[in-house]
């Protein structure tokens, strides 16, 4: 089946999406781009520009470049938005011949505002079949909330033309609720705060059982990102005029350089409190070069940009009120634009609606990817799809200590497999537990115990040596099977778990949420688990030196040893982090010391020895140990 | 009839083992697609992670060649001058050696594949859309523009 393209045909860009095993992902363009300037332009040589490419070179062929055709699209000549656009257009514009429409002129002929439009998203079909690689027949639209019949009509026009079967024209703040999977959640009222690059707009809706009804919807046309850069190139020129007597506003380069450098500040002052604005060589006087540095913190933006935020937030007010919906009636806000990424921006909207937004996807795709979504739903025949569960919670076993050991982590789609090896925790231990635990907590007993069962038969062997093969395999229904082996001899057990995902949402939730709850508390046990781990086995190999070198340690050397195990072993099980430390600390260094001795006195050993025999010697071996070990 | 019953369930199970079998083969073929796609996609990515911390270096080096101009028109020559000019050198051959490549631009036929026009100018007739000064130079790794040049086209 062939993928429905969503489209955000937008007024200075446009993003396109698909849905990927059920998600929404934005298709970049063949420049590699994730949004596309919604520019055409027809070169001097008669060949069609589309995009970054025709924007690049309106300054050469400005009357020859179209944009914003979003503002004349389904419009008439006569129409007050259309005559306020008019006079700032570089290129030619006229009333429809034989009808009350637009045309624009490109070249020598005279195109509908639609057949542009469906130039632009021509060229987004052909780079997206291109990086998908098969055709695409269908798509999904969006456009603004206030659009009218007319302009909707011609929307879908554009989209034919440019050889879509457009299944549907859906609004922007539809498509961002989409995004957000809003539509599942029925009875809710939501509001879209889509504040732009050079428009902005806010919307109401209702979302009922089978529908989203847009309850209200006020905009500017011309306000955005924009008017936000522009004050900071303003502020700049100010004080530069001010420290250097020279106006920069007069010098089209350095006003190019501003610019880029006040978007960039802005963006940056959205993650930090304060930037450097740093040009240098900006201009140059009989003095010699110039330079412009300034320090722009976050609150001086905001007092430089307070009133474009005001004038959006009135109007979002307004629209509340004038939809008839009361405040504390709207359950979810729904941030789109690149704009509301000024921390300033979410900062109000929630002053207004007393809650935090949605603002988890890219507001500058999430239209796009609502598009898509819709396409996803219209198309929506699951009947091929073999749809794969995620377990909820992670699956592991109980450790040396209490600790709970993941081996599956949450949301691992499931059948799968997984294998650890382990180890045993002391020497000569004949058997191991294996306790099957599900959660995310560190402590084995703050989690839920789905089982166990003993493996014996185990034979005798230093602690760590012995390899206990564990592994936990999941089938398509949640059956966990978890069997552990003996590697030496083979022998194994295995017990199975029917229903491990069988849990209810309500339990998951609340294991969920007590995990995150006790995150802090639980990372210090942790700590203090391997902390006795490690004493553990410090005290063992201490213990073991001592006796097998009881002998070769002098006396004064061993009465210190075992003071310090001594110590260890009757703080290990305190919960004092810092003191246990110190002890393993010492004990390590004591016992180090006494190697190096042991080591010294086996070489001088050796040395005579040679001297006396000069055959060949024997290799030094060191044990191997598992970091990971069973009780 | 028990046999027509047994034929009949023979059959479904077949259609069953068919489906399932097909299915089994399109999960495995897109798990090794998937592995393509994703080894594709983590080159590009790669490359576009390269690309933006270029980009990022470039208006470095940027000033660099603004300051060079500024100590030519001095003539000042003292070995801070040629300090500084080695400086630029150095980033010039580290980002030559990651692959980055300047575009041309001056005296050649305005394309807006590789240059952005910022400013039309008087000149020539006959030279007519060809650029007559680079303000900003232009970069590209392989095919891919970091940043047109920014130039001045004649009218």
């Amino acid at each position: 089946m062939s993928k429905i393209l969503g489209i955000d045909l937008g007024t200075t860009f446009s993003a396109m999406a698909v849905v990927e095993s059920g998600e929404g992902r934005i298709i970049e363009n063949k420049e590699g781009a994730r949004t596309t300037p919604s520019v055409v332009a027809l070169s001097k040589k008669g060949e069609r520009l589309v995009g970054t490419i025709a924007r690049r070179q309106q300054v050469t062929n400005p009357e020859n470049t179209i944009f914003a055709t979003k503002r004349l699209i389904g419009r008439r000549f006569s129409d007050p938005e259309v005559q306020k656009e008019k006079d700032g257009l570089p290129y030619q514009i006229r009333k429809e011949e034989g009808g009350e429409g637009v045309e624009i002129k490109l070249g020598e002929k005279w195109h509908k505002p639609a057949e542009i439009s469906a130039m632009i998203l021509q060229k987004l079909k052909k780079d997206a079949e291109e990086k998908i690689g098969e055709e695409i027949k269908e798509a999904i639209i969006t456009c603004p909330a206030y659009f009218d019949d007319a302009q909707r009509k011609e929307t879908k026009i554009a989209g034919e033309i440019a050889g879509f079967n457009v299944r549907r024209v859906i609004n922007e703040p539809t498509a961002a609720a989409l995004a957000y999977g809003l539509n599942k959640k029925k009875d809710h009222q939501i509001v879209v705060f889509d504040f732009g690059g050079g428009t902005f707009d806010v919307s109401i809706l209702d979302i009922g059982e089978d529908t989203i009804e847009v309850k209200g919807t006020k905009g500017d046309s011309h306000l955005g990102g924009e008017d936000f850069d522009n004050r900071i190139v303003k502020w700049l020129i100010e004080e530069f005029k001010n420290d250097n007597g020279i106006d920069l506003s007069k010098d089209p380069l350095a006003l190019q350089r501003l610019k880029e450098e006040s978007e960039k500040a802005k963006k940056e002052l959205s993650t930090t409190t304060q930037t450097d604005i740093n040009i240098p060589f900006i201009t140059s006087d009989e003095t010699g070069p110039k330079h412009l540095n300034y320090s722009l913190n976050r609150t001086k933006f905001e007092t430089l940009t307070e009133d474009l935020v005001e004038r959006a937030i009135n109007l979002t007010k307004e629209t509340v009120e004038s939809s008839g919906i009361k405040i504390e009636d709207i359950e979810e806000v729904v941030l789109v634009g690149g704009q509301t990424r000024m921390p300033k921006v979410q900062e109000k909207v929630k002053e207004i609606f007393g809650k935090e937004p949605s603002k988890e996807i890219n507001p500058d795709e999430v239209v796009a990817i609502g598009a898509a979504i819709q396409g996803g739903i219209m198309g929506g025949d699951v009947k091929d799809v073999l749809l794969l569960d995620v377990i909820p919670l992670s699956l592991g076993i109980e450790t040396l200590g209490g600790k709970n050991t993941t081996l599956i982590e949450k949301n691992t789609t499931v059948p799968t497999q997984k294998t650890e090896t382990f180890s045993t925790a002391a020497d000569n231990q004949s058997s191991v537990q294996i306790h099957i635990l599900q959660g995310e907590r560190t402590m084995a007993s703050d989690n839920k115990s789905l089982g166990q069962f003993i493996l014996d038969g185990i034979s005798p062997a230093p602690r760590g040596v012995p390899q206990i093969e564990v592994s936990f395999d999941i089938d398509a229904n949640g059956i966990l099977d978890v069997s552990a082996k003996d590697k030496s001899t083979g022998k194994s057990q295995s017990i199975r778990i029917e229903g491990s995902c069988g849990i209810s949402d309500e339990e998951v939730k609340r294991m969920k949420s007590e995990a995150e709850k006790h995150a802090d508390e639980d990372k210090k046990k942790e700590e203090l688990i391997d902390l006795r781990n490690q004493s553990d086995q410090m005290l063992y190999t201490s213990e073991k030196m001592l006796k097998d070198n009881a002998e070769k340690i002098s006396e004064e050397e061993k009465n210190s040893l075992e003071t310090l195990i001594k110590d260890l072993r009757d703080l290990k099980e305190s919960d004092d982090v810092q003191k246990i430390k110190e002890k393993v600390e010492a004990l390590s260094q004591k016992t180090q010391e006494i190697g190096k001795t042991l080591h010294e006195q086996a070489q001088k050993e050796q040395e005579t020895q040679t001297k006396e025999n000069e055959g060949p010697q024997e290799g030094e071996y060191e044990e191997k140990k598992d970091d990971q070990e069973n009780n | 009839m028990e046999v027509k019953k047994i034929i009949k369930a023979y059959k479904r199970c077949k259609k069953e083992r068919d489906e399932y079998l097909a299915g089994w083969k399109r999960a495995k073929a897109d798990l090794l697609n998937y592995k393509k796609d994703e080894t594709d996609r983590t080159k590009k990515l790669l490359d576009m992670e390269k690309c933006r911390i270029l980009a990022k270096i470039i208006p470095i080096l940027d000033n660099f060649k603004r300051a060079e101009e500024e100590i030519k028109k001095g003539e000042s020559d003292n070995g801070i001058t040629e300090g500084i000019t080695q400086i630029k050198r150095q980033l010039e051959d580290f980002l030559k050696k990651e692959g980055l490549e300047e575009i041309s631009a001056t005296g050649e036929e305005f394309d807006p594949n590789f240059h952005e026009a910022v400013e039309m100018v008087d000149g020539d007739k006959k030279d007519s859309g060809k650029v007559i000064e680079e303000i900003e130079k232009g970069y590209k790794l392989d095919e891919i523009i970091i940043r047109p040049s920014k130039v001045k086209v004649i009218k």
